[in-house]
């Protein structure tokens, strides 16, 4: 019953750690802390003008700017919801992550209608390069209608696991779905760039904002890791949640191994008389009664670190088309922090049951049993 | 020839808060190697508290005890774990056996204590288990077993380390008629056969029976010292 619930705290604790590693890690890479996203500073969604790129250009230190809209599209059925992404060919410069064939990108650039799929995407929907993707958006086109066709031109992936699920989307061009859509012509999204130096990003950003300020479409102006963390912010604060989820679970960890370990060594003081009769020391009965203790909540929290990694590895290949989100692995830094809990409630709970049996007085126990 | 153990003036006083229990009285008296004693007396006359003090699980109050010229009463509590492990088989009254192992498992114990290879304990249980009469049975554990069969795994571990002396603590009280004469028969043959010293406890006198000699304890005094005459007879 104890090692059952050793087994299930520690498997929540490997599935609680996971979510938070996604949570903590979503998007952030390591270039994602010199990109910067130039976006709209009042209303989330808002659009900028496209000309503001203009000026962003004139900041001095800004060498490659991008600008991008987003729309969403679905494939078939309203529930293959796709996210479309409308980028200049600048962007694919500013994201070495982005793993795509130079024979693809001459074709996005050659084809106006061309679409780069995500690799995900292409592997569940079984799109080649030559097929037609119709896609169906609320994003209305010049002529009124709701379908957008394009041609798939490649294929792409992120190389950085913390931006997998973005395999998970379409690259467009940009002036094509400028010129198609119907509304918010010459608007943008974001702008993207990137800093030459992590030294340099407040003074960056600082400038950016400057081009934009007392205009009705200011700028706020951050990391694209930042970014990512206000984002997930919005959700509530997972880490703290998750630890203080996981710190509960152990906390009634501790009073149930602890009362086991106090009653396992109450109802065998006899044995550890005889064993302390036979010729054990105190110090040696000790180690042994610690050990026990080491013993089960270390393959109790083994245990349930496997099971944690294993129903991950489920979770990953069931959710992997739904939810864009990758749920990070069991890895070695859960591993290493499970072991160490372990010892550290064995020692917190074995340590007072191990010294009464180490103080053991062998006629007293003797005479009881 | 100097005895193997030589008791010298020997006390032991409990206190109890205020009150002062004077449980032995300036004992006196020697064990010869290879003899087998059973100490007799009521209860609270002593023989359980001998017993301890004799085995070093306890300490005199007064006196000496000397036991393979080793004063154990001189000992810290670490070296007297140690002496225990190498001078001492116990033998109790209910066995006292690890539930959850098997008889070769619990005769192995002791062993764990000495520089030995996994292959030798097993091999010097597994004798163990043969002189005591148990080989068949190593593998079972001891809810498996009868009580007799259970006392025998206990002598068993009692004797697997070659110790000097087994002291038994009535090792025949849990069990019935049969039983209590099969494992008497065993501590005879081991004293009279193999030259193991026995100091055995009893309330049972046809169990003191099988010994050499008979001490009396009564009120913490060694008030009688009785040869066991019909002892051949009575083990024949």
């Amino acid at each position: 019953m104890t090692l059952a619930s050793i087994i299930a705290c520690f498997m929540l604790f490997g599935i609680l750690d996971s979510v938070r590693n996604t949570f903590l890690n979503f998007g952030k890479t390591a270039a994602g802390n010199q990109r910067l996203l130039v976006m709209p500073k009042m209303i989330s969604g808002a659009r900028l003008p496209v000309g503001l790129g203009l000026s962003l250009a004139t900041v001095p230190s800004v060498r490659l700017l991008e600008h991008a809209s987003v729309f969403t599209g679905s494939y078939q059925d309203p529930k293959n919801s796709i996210i479309i992404e409308a980028h200049t060919p600048a962007f694919f410069s500013l994201y070495p992550e982005l793993a795509v064939a130079p024979q693809y990108l001459t074709a996005l650039r050659n084809t106006r209608t061309g679409v780069l799929v995500g690799e995900a995407l292409a592997r569940e929907y079984g799109w080649k390069i030559g097929d037609k993707l119709p896609l169906t958006s609320s994003t209305l086109r010049t002529d009124g209608s709701d379908s957008w066709t394009f041609d798939v031109v490649g294929t792409f992936h992120f190389t950085d696991p913390n931006m997998q699920q973005w395999d998970s989307q379409v690259f467009i061009n940009w002036d094509y779905f400028d010129e198609a859509r119907a509304l918010d012509k010459g608007t943008v999204s974001w702008f993207i760039t990137e800093a030459r130096s992590a030294a340099d990003v407040d003074r960056l950003a600082r400038a950016l904002d400057a081009m934009s300020a007392n205009s009705d479409h200011e700028t706020k102006t951050q990391t694209e890791n930042m970014f990512m963390a206000a984002q997930l912010q919005q959700l509530g604060n997972v880490g703290t949640i998750v630890v203080a989820v996981v710190s509960a679970v152990f906390f009634t960890l501790v009073l149930i191994a602890g009362h086991t370990m106090a009653q396992a060594v109450r109802e065998r003081l006899p044995e550890i008389a005889v064993l302390k009769t036979l010729g054990f020391t105190g110090p040696r009965v000790f180690t042994l009664l610690l050990g026990e203790t080491l013993a089960l909540l270390v393959t109790g929290s083994m245990l349930g670190l496997t099971l944690a990694a294993l129903t991950i590895l489920t979770l990953q290949s069931a959710l992997s088309a739904s939810v864009p989100l990758v749920i990070a692995s069991v890895g070695a830094v859960a591993w290493v922090r499970g072991s160490g809990l372990a010892i550290f409630i064995a020692v917190l709970v074995g340590t007072i049951p191990a010294m009464r049996g180490m103080r053991l007085r062998v006629i007293d126990a003797l005479a009881g049993g | 020839m100097k005895s193997l153990v030589e008791i010298a003036d020997l006390s032991k006083i409990y206190q109890r808060g205020n009150q002062r229990i004077e449980v032995l009285h300036h004992l006196d008296f020697n064990i010869p190697r290879e003899d087998f004693v059973a100490l007799m007396g009521p209860s609270g006359s002593g023989k359980s508290t001998l017993l301890n003090l004799l085995g070093g699980l306890d300490k005199p109050t007064a006196g000496s005890i000397e036991i393979d010229g080793c004063r154990i009463d001189a000992l810290d509590e670490e070296a007297l774990a140690d002496w225990r492990a190498a001078a001492i088989g116990f033998v109790f009254q209910f066995y006292h056996l690890m539930p959850a192992l098997s008889a070769w498992r619990n005769v192995e114990i002791p062993l764990l204590l000495a520089r030995l290879s996994a292959r030798d304990r097993r091999r010097r249980a597994e004798t163990a288990l043969k002189l005591v009469g148990l080989a068949e049975r190593s593998a079972h554990k001891p809810g498996e077993l009868s009580g007799g069969q259970q006392q025998r795994v206990a002598i068993a571990r009692a004797i697997v380390s070659d110790p000097l002396i087994l002291m038994c603590d009535e090792p025949t009280g849990d069990l019935d008629r049969q039983s209590a004469d099969d494992i008497m028969a065993l501590l005879k043959t081991l004293n009279r056969d193999h030259g193991k010293t026995i100091v055995m406890v009893t309330h049972d006198p046809r169990a003191a029976q099988y010994a050499k000699r008979v001490l009396h304890l009564d009120k913490g005094t060694l008030v009688e010292r009785a040869a066991c005459p019909e002892f051949e007879e009575a083990v024949q």
